[in-house]
């Protein structure tokens, strides 16, 4: 169980914190081939952020200042920054406490309250927004937008933290107790050191993934960025406005990849020699269990439970049934898979060479094409729809409103996720085994062929899966470039959740959360096929 | 004629390269055992001549194909080697006779060709294995994986078999067994081995010749017999076994110390060759013509010319020196052979010159120092013998006290203190245990080799 989680947190692309990659020592230099592959795979990576910086470079400095210098402007990046702020701040405030109980004490049914920890991370943020409309139908604004999104993201720090409490010890901590500090002020000088670079880097995935967030804030009806992308895009007569907007989105979170990535390698850095067994205390909660309990009880509980419970109630209503086109359903779930399985093939082809270098390489341009790939990390959804749009229209207008451009846009954005799945692959094959293969007789292409992917293949087909399910829930890139008639499940929630029809939204709301949940049920399967090492 | 020959191989980049100039002549079918401290550089050096790391400079020749020259790397896949990593690495999606078709083309449909299949059975009778045809590698004991990852090396008909390792992983009792095997088999095929370890008794038991490693570079190159009994340095000799040092002062091919007087040889450590001849010249003679190798070559002012030069003997006279000029005209070393004929074709050469009028001088400071030079004795604790001190009989000879036993089973280690206060080991018999506290009298058996001073 706990293999499980960890892997969940290599998938968010925070790696579990003492691994690195076993890399030869001396004289293996990438092969020109590989290496020119994986700056191909960049440059197509990066045709929607290049393609929206030559659009705004084009349309000239003045107009930039223009728009910026519009009254609405400040307040849409105050609202932006401010949300991202405070939802990073109390999910670090809810998320260390939590990943502290689930590693460090004494719990029943710990694997159970591990697995509730992560759950939230399955349910879309739009989606649990609308359980919460329907619930409540009041709600909007900024602490709807906060709770909602505070609930949803939690696990980003929960996740990364507990991984780094699991692989740390309480050694310092015992000495400071006997050298006479308090429990607290030897926690703060023991153990905090070791789990800080895992929560910093979850508060600023945390960060990323509010800055970008569309579905739950439009919900709300709070302002922010991505909101007034979308409207200024809608409201097609200027389109410019919408492009600087995205500019300065973009710009906000290169600062936070950039400082996730730093982050992330200084915590490689600092336990990366930390080898071994882990060590320390568990903790007996004694009168703390009832509040704990609480505790782990609640995230899970308002970001699953509540929107679950109010879906299934609005499901069994009758007047729900009555109103449900099953064709029309059919129809979304066929277009949701097959889009967003072209996504993962997408994602998995763009990734390969970039994970096959990442795993086996090092030096400066192995490094620098690895940074390029998990560059989408800060694109948000709608800038990638945004710019893709552009980029087709006067680029490729023979591929505009084609499910393929839709495709590319989920494979540009979730290649991250893919590069995380093949490097690790990748990276379990023990490159002795190359080695061996290479001296039989067999090229470079070859061995790749025959040993490297087939012993990976289930990473890659497990990372392929990871892109199809998150693309499946995707939705701002999704409304921007879905081709005219074609509607996925998150467009047809979407468009009913729009309109106050909330009975009707709950089937495709359904039908989302079981379809993921398929390719999840799967990703488990495949981690057992590969841990038995038999199956061929 | 040798089947892998390499020459100043360098590998690695910076001003601490991996290898440093590594030469190295291994004759057709012999077993060659690289031996050193973790970290010295001989599993890169193994990688280099598979083709795994490319070198940056130098050059490898397996049989008459060069392989690695200046600005020629053949890739490892055309270089006809077999490869036995530390770990085994059998393929874990393959079955056992999947996994040693794999060599012969195509894995899983080879092992089904008729001709593919033959060899399989055959080779997976070799190692003894038959039964296991169908398992799968993790079904494997780790000498079971061994032993396939062995027959899959020898699958394709390699002149050479590279192995890094190969009984790392296992328990002494079986690593002693599979080497055993191991020797037979390759020279049933008669194929020729290299064999990394670093475990120096290995090396001696399984091995034609011994190269010793540190630090990147070769330190001496030899049969186990010449590596233990003639170690090129104090460093050498114990990295191969047990050794006591003591100082003494050199007496015209004696050595007087702690131990008294003893018969010894001069060994001129680092600023020496240690030769041994290969090839056609095998034994004590050294005709003109000859090719030797030697492990270190220095010139007078202290600057090293390679780890290794293949040279020839120019000009043989009855008496030594003989002059051996360096297989490289370029660099024109010459240095001087005493014959000292000690073992089967070993000779020692004296210090190099650059120029070769200075060899018969040079080489008349390789008989030995000036008298009464300090030097460094090596005995091997074997060479002690330990006579009981009775009441009865008048003892005669050095007494020394036990100080200490370590028992190891067959033998014992005695750490004993001589009269005069030094101390040295004893290796006895460990029936003829003698107690700690224990008076005896010392006698030492055979030469002992005397070494320069360090710090002279």
């Amino acid at each position: 169980m706990p293999q499980r989680v960890d892997e969940r947190v290599a998938d968010l692309g925070v790696e579990p914190i003492a691994t690195e990659p076993l890399r030869e020592p001396v004289g293996r230099r990438p092969p020109r081939m590989l290496l020119l592959l994986g700056l191909v795979a960049c440059a197509i990576a990066s045709i929607p952020l290049v393609y929206l910086i030559v659009r705004v470079g084009s349309s000239g400095l003045e107009d930039a200042v223009t728009v910026l210098g519009r009254p609405r402007v400040p307040q849409l990046l105050l609202n932006t920054v401010s949300l991202a702020a405070v939802v990073t701040a109390t999910c670090v405030l809810v998320g260390v406490p939590t990943a502290f109980l689930l590693a460090r004490t004494r719990l029943r049914l710990r694997g159970m309250w591990t697995v509730l920890a992560a759950l939230p991370l399955a349910v879309p943020s739009y989606l649990a927004a609308y359980g919460w409309l329907a619930a409540v139908p009041g709600m909007q604004g900024f602490w709807a937008s906060w709770l909602v999104l505070t609930l949803v993201s939690t696990p980003y720090v929960t996740l990364p933290v507990m991984a780094a409490l699991r692989a740390g010890t309480t050694g310092l901590d015992d000495v400071a107790r006997t050298l006479g500090r308090s429990a607290w002020h030897a926690f703060w000088l023991g153990t905090w050191p070791q789990i800080r670079p895992a929560t910093l880097a979850g508060a600023l995935l945390v960060c990323l993934y509010v800055l970008s967030e569309f579905g739950a804030v439009a919900l709300f009806r709070f302002p922010v960025l991505t909101t007034a992308i979308q409207q200024a895009y809608g409201a097609s007569f200027n389109r410019n406005y919408a492009a600087i907007l995205a500019t300065v989105l973009v710009l906000l979170a290169m600062i936070v990849v950039i400082a996730e990535q730093t982050a992330r390698g200084r915590a490689r850095r600092r336990f990366g020699a930390v080898t071994g067994v882990a060590r320390h205390r568990i903790v007996n909660l004694g009168y703390w269990t009832a509040p704990s309990i609480a505790l782990l009880t609640l995230v899970p509980a308002l970001a699953v439970g509540l929107p679950v419970a109010v879906l299934f109630v609005r499901l069994l209503e009758a007047e729900t049934l009555r109103a449900l086109d099953p064709v029309e359903l059919g129809q979304a779930i066929f277009n949701t898979l097959v889009l967003s399985i072209g996504g993962a093939v997408i994602a998995v082809l763009l990734a390969l060479p970039i994970g096959a270098l990442a795993a086996r390489y090092r030096g400066r341009l192995v490094r620098v094409i690895e940074s390029l790939g998990y560059l989408a990390l800060g694109l948000p959804g709608i800038v990638v729809g945004l710019s893709l749009v552009f980029f087709s229209l006067s680029v490729l207008p023979a591929l505009y409103q084609t499910g393929f451009v839709l495709a590319f846009a989920y494979g540009v954005l979730f290649m991250p996720k893919a590069i995380g799945a093949i490097r690790s692959a990748t990276a379990q094959v023990p490159t002795s085994l190359e080695d061996v293969s290479r001296t039989l007789g067999y090229g470079q292409l070859q061995t790749w062929w025959l040993v490297t992917a087939r012993l990976a293949r289930p990473g890659i087909f497990a990372g392929a899966l990871l892109v199809a399910v998150t693309a499946m829930k995707e939705l701002p890139a999704t409304l921007l470039l879905r081709p005219t008639g074609t509607d996925t499940l998150a467009i047809e929630l979407w468009s009913r959740t729009d309109v106050s029809a909330y009975g009707a939204a709950a089937p495709y709301a359904a039908a989302l959360i079981l379809v993921a949940a398929v390719p999840a049920f799967l990703l488990s399967g495949a981690g057992r096929g590969r841990a038995d090492g038999t199956a061929s | 004629m040798s089947r892998l020959s390499m020459r100043n191989v360098v590998v690695g980049y910076g001003v601490e390269p991996v290898l440093r100039g590594i030469s190295l002549e291994v004759p057709n079918g012999s077993l060659v055992a690289i031996v050193g401290p973790s970290g010295c550089g001989k599993t890169t050096l193994l990688r280099t001549i598979a083709g795994l790391i490319r070198a940056r400079s130098g050059e490898v020749r397996l049989g008459q194909r060069m392989v690695t020259t200046h600005g020629i790397h053949l890739a490892p896949e055309k270089r006809r080697i077999g490869w036995v990593p530390q770990d085994a690495a059998l393929f874990p999606h393959l079955t056992v006779a999947e996994n040693i078709a794999f060599g012969l083309g195509g894995g899983r449909r080879a092992a089904r060709r008729a001709a593919g299949e033959e060899r399989v059975r055959h080779l997976l009778s070799l190692v003894g294995l038959s039964a296991l045809a169908d398992r799968s590698p993790a079904q494997l004991s780790g000498g079971q994986a061994q032993r396939v990852a062995l027959a899959r090396a020898l699958a394709s008909g390699p002149e050479v078999v590279l192995m890094d390792e190969p009984f790392g992983a296992l328990d002494p009792l079986l690593r002693g067994e599979l080497r055993t095997e191991v020797r037979a088999l390759l020279a049933a095929e008669g194929m020729t081995g290299i064999l990394v370890t670093h475990d120096q008794a290995e090396a001696l038991s399984i091995a034609d010749y011994v190269a010793v490693m540190r630090d990147g570079e070769i330190l001496q190159f030899g049969t186990p017999p010449e590596v233990y009994e003639r170690p090129a340095t104090p460093w050498v000799a114990t990295f191969v076994g047990e050794s006591v040092f003591l100082p003494g002062l050199w007496r015209s091919g004696s050595v007087v110390g702690a131990l008294g007087s003893l018969d010894a040889e001069w060994m001129p450590g680092d600023a020496a060759l240690w030769n041994t001849v290969t090839g056609a010249s095998s034994g004590a003679e050294l005709a003109e013509g000859a090719s030797v190798v030697g492990a270190l070559a220095y010139d007078e002012n202290g600057v090293r010319h390679g780890s290794q030069l293949r040279s020839e003997i120019r000009r043989s006279g009855e008496t030594a020196p003989m002059n051996v000029v360096s297989g490289d005209a370029a660099a024109g070393v010459a240095g001087a052979v005493s014959a000292g004929g000690v073992g089967a074709g070993a000779v020692g050469v004296g210090a190099a010159g650059t120029n070769p009028a200075v060899a018969p001088t040079r080489a008349g400071a390789s008989a030995g120092p000036v008298e009464d030079t300090p030097v460094t004795v090596l005995v091997r604790p074997e060479q002690l013998e330990l006579t009981p001190i009775v009441e009865s009989v008048r003892a005669q000879g050095l007494r020394a006290t036990v100080t200490a036993v370590s028992y190891t089973g067959h033998d014992a280690l005695l750490e004993l203190s001589l009269q005069s206060g030094t101390s040295c080991m004893a290796r006895v018999a460990a029936s003829g245990l003698l107690p700690v506290g224990a008076e005896v009298t010392v006698e030492v058996r055979g030469r002992v080799l005397a070494y320069p001073r360090a710090g002279d």
